[in-house]
């Protein structure tokens, strides 16, 4: 069965039909939803929460939109981490701590190698520390960056994901990385 | 205490750590696959499912149970509006009518004049209205000469 023909059955109430979406996308949500949170409990309520906004919008999805259910579900996924990452900021959830003076120390180190063949590639920022990093940022800028560097999205489909124009994009995303630039010069 | 100070870093070196720091939010393919795997996490879904639609499905109902109340007022509110509408218009009518015209330039003019009490008012008024009954303005008062 397609996706389209499952999405159908749902809408009339088949179950086994929703579930077998789950199953075929599941990955495709927690993939995303890991380019945003850690930890796997926020992934997992990411992975819930997308998928009950889908099930609830089951009708407003049309077979033809982008060709693709994924596309459809990546829109609403996306959709939900930024609300998640609003809420932590409101929340000023601090879970991710500061910076430890090793870690701190760690990137001045990096930040202020200047010797001829320094790279900081293969260096081993963890992940930790990376999130650390990116909670500083606001959720939009977070948000744009994830889009443009992991996912690798263009413009213009970011601009559709997000309901934006292209021109506010590109703003943002310069913006964006204006500010991730802030947050590392702190530690040079 | 680690501190920091205002200095220039290269360019190119902030690109590499940007990269380097995407680099580590990449997630394995192993964490990818074990999420949601769990064998109750999708009764779980399920479960949140359910409990959302019933929410829905409670303000559905606070709406409905609204909307039926505004329907079953709205005859008599249209009662009430007209009954107003009835005595606005009955209440113009008669602030219009001649007489209470002429009762009115009689208030004003002794109201101009400054002290004025509530007796003498009312005597004024009366005496209008007994001149109105005659038939003339000042008529009686020749008739006594």
């Amino acid at each position: 069965m397609t996706d389209n023909e499952l999405v159908a059955a749902s809408i009339r109430g088949d179950e086994t039909a929703f579930a077998e979406l789950f199953e075929r996308h599941r990955q495709l949500v927690a993939r995303l939803g890991y380019r945003f949170f850690f930890r796997r409990e926020q992934v997992e309520d990411v992975i819930q929460e997308s998928f009950s906004k889908a099930y609830f919008a089951l009708g407003d999805y049309q077979g033809g939109y982008e060709a693709s259910f994924p596309a459809w579900l990546t829109r609403i996924t996306v959709h939900t981490c930024y609300d998640e990452l609003r809420r932590q900021r409101r929340r000023s959830e601090n879970e991710l701590g500061d910076l430890s003076d090793d870690e701190a120390a760690y990137l001045h180190e990096k930040l202020r190698d200047q010797s001829p063949g320094a790279n900081v590639e293969g260096t081993a920022i963890t992940r930790d520390l990376a999130n650390k990093l990116l909670h500083r940022l606001r959720p939009e800028d977070r948000l744009l960056l994830t889009l443009v560097n992991l996912e690798e999205k263009s413009v213009a489909e970011i601009a559709d994901l997000m309901g934006w124009t292209s021109a506010k994009v590109k703003m943002r995303a310069h913006r964006a990385r204006e500010s991730l630039r802030r947050v590392l010069h702190k530690f040079v | 205490m680690w501190r920091w100070n205002k200095k220039t870093v290269d360019d190119g070196k902030l690109q590499l750590i940007e990269k380097e720091i995407y680099r580590a939010l990449e997630p394995q393919s192993v964490e990818i696959e074990a999420a949601a795997t769990s064998p109750f996490f999708y009764r779980r879904l399920r479960a949140h499912i359910e409990a959302e639609a019933r929410r829905r499905a409670e303000a559905g109902r606070e709406w409905g149970a609204w909307l039926m109340t505004a329907r079953q007022a709205t005859p008599a509110l249209a009662l009430v509006a007209l009954l107003a509408v009835g005595v606005f218009w009955s209440a113009v009518e008669s602030v219009s009518s001649p007489q209470t015209l002429v009762s009115n330039d009689v208030s004003a003019n002794l109201l101009a004049t400054g002290d004025v009490s509530s007796d003498e008012l009312v005597a004024a008024l009366a005496g209008v209205e007994r001149q109105d009954s005659n038939g003339t303005g000042t008529e009686p008062e020749k008739e006594q000469r």
